[in-house]
């Protein structure tokens, strides 16, 4: 093309046909593009303060937020670049300490005998998690490690290593698993997700900079080898120094790494009114949900 | 220039449509007719056999469980259940719904410190859900704790409601306080 391009749009456009790939999230919104939030008009949305009280008040220099009047914040922190940079993509769990997973457990809410996960945990409707808001899941924290009495059987999204210790000291065994966006809301509330009729996802695998994280056996990542773990199981507990149970208390298989829940395979529908699943006939639709795809939405 | 290479762009996806002898508008019936014959969707689905309890399990608990029986009291998280103890007592402590006790926090605003130019916080433990003589209660519970943390707390009855509101005492000693009297 011999003439100048004009318009942001026609680059945009000869970027596209120039590209040699083009994925379906290359055309997702940036991020905060949408919010749930309310917006106030500009007229009315004093923030504190009026204008009249910004027209006659004395100007702090610029930069400065709060605190000290002569030394704003920026030379406070000169180091720091982008302060809460990553504040849009960072994750967030909800602490679950182990003295209140002995509690529900005794109170009847968990059942120690079944597969504790996230579906598990949020139907005692105790806990609230919203995938919105980048809250990806459960973090097992040591409070009560001490004297943690079940043989459980558990997936969290994040463990300390006093959780695992004290969750395998009692023959129980732990997990750690990533779930999508998408998986996590069907796991968080299954009635739901089954009522407006959608289908059972499958579970993407984690973003390149959680990949690690799910990988090493040391974490009991749900992609790590279950040979590595057992050795690591050892080797926690010589270190830790405590006598691991002689005979495998927990014997269910695990999940798969794209299972969402026990039992019910992914691209399938649920009917509750029925009582019955209906999965896909169609060659491209079983492709679909048997297909192993990384999480790219955040990295 | 840009334009003109859409519109030949176009023209190659629509060859169909040009090829059609009969336009849309002769007839639209048969037209619609036509599609609605048609399959829309190659989406089939195939009844599979499922263990049902694998779906039960994910529902949400709608009404509070039973406790389930334990061998021995307190449980591994320190939980017991009232004992016939809890009759004696000119006043009684009803549980909540959910078997714990009524134990709650509050943290209230108080005066301007002026030194920091910040508030102080004041952090309450409010004991709810008591009945018969709230000022006995009130009064053991002073013992109780004071012996156990040596300094005076400060206390406030709302006769009321049948709340005592507690200052300067952790919520486990008053947590303690109500398992030794058997509530």
């Amino acid at each position: 093309m011999s003439q100048a391009l004009r318009s942001a749009k026609e680059r945009a456009l000869q970027i596209v046909e120039q590209a040699s790939k083009i994925r379906i999230q290359d055309a997702r919104d940036n991020l905060g593009a949408r919010t749930s939030g309310r917006q106030v008009r500009k007229a009315n949305n004093q923030m504190g303060h009026t204008q009249g009280a910004l027209e006659r008040a004395a100007k702090p220099p610029l930069g400065w937020i709060w605190g000290d009047f002569f030394r704003p914040w920026q030379r406070m922190f000169p180091g720091e670049k982008h302060f809460n940079a990553d504040i849009n993509v960072r994750r967030e769990y909800i602490p679950l300490s182990l003295i209140e997973l002995t509690r529900l457990i005794d109170l009847g809410w968990i059942d120690p005998s079944k597969p504790i996960d996230i579906s598990t945990l949020c139907r005692t409707q105790k806990f609230q998690i919203n995938p919105n808001i980048r809250q990806y899941g459960f973090d097992l924290t040591e409070e009560g490690a001490d004297s943690f009495p079940y043989a459980i059987d558990i997936e969290v999204q994040y463990a300390t290593q006093s959780a695992i210790a004290a969750v395998e000291k009692a023959g129980g065994r732990i997990r750690t698993s990533y779930y999508d966006v998408n998986a996590l809301e069907a796991a968080i509330d299954p009635k739901k997700w089954f009522e407006k009729g959608n289908v059972v996802p499958q579970r993407k695998a984690p973003p390149k900079t959680l990949i690690g994280y799910y990988m090493d056996a040391k974490n009991r990542g749900y992609l790590a080898d279950e040979s590595d773990i057992e050795n690591n199981r050892i080797n926690l507990a010589n270190i830790r120094g405590y006598k691991l149970p002689d005979h495998e208390m927990v014997t269910e298989p695990l999940k798969t790494v794209d299972q969402v829940f026990h039992g019910i395979p992914a691209g399938s529908v649920i009917s509750l009114a029925d009582k019955k699943l209906y999965s896909p006939t169609n060659e491209i639709h079983r492709e679909y949900y048997s297909k192993q795809v990384a999480d790219k939405q955040y990295s | 220039m840009f334009s003109r290479r859409l519109i030949i762009r176009a023209a190659q996806f629509s060859t169909s449509q040009s090829k059609k002898t009969e336009k849309l508008w002769e007839n639209p019936w048969k037209h619609a007719l036509h599609q609605q014959e048609q399959p829309r969707t190659s989406a089939k689905v195939l009844e599979v056999p499922i263990d049902w309890s694998y779906v039960e399990r994910l529902m949400p608990i709608e009404i509070i469980p039973d406790v389930p029986k334990h061998e021995t009291y307190p449980t591994p998280s320190g939980w017991t259940p009232p004992t016939e103890a809890a009759k004696t007592h000119s006043y009684y402590v009803r549980r909540r719904r959910d078997h714990m006790l009524p134990l709650y926090l509050e943290r209230k605003r108080d005066l301007l410190n002026e030194k920091t130019l910040d508030f102080d916080y004041v952090e309450l433990v409010v004991l709810r859900n008591v009945d018969g003589n709230i000022f006995d209660c009130e009064n053991e519970l002073r013992q109780f704790v004071e012996a156990q943390l040596d300094h005076p707390i400060a206390t406030h009855v709302d006769e009321l409601k049948g709340r005592i509101k507690i200052k300067g005492a952790p919520r486990k000693i008053i947590e303690q306080f109500l398992y030794s009297k058997g509530f």
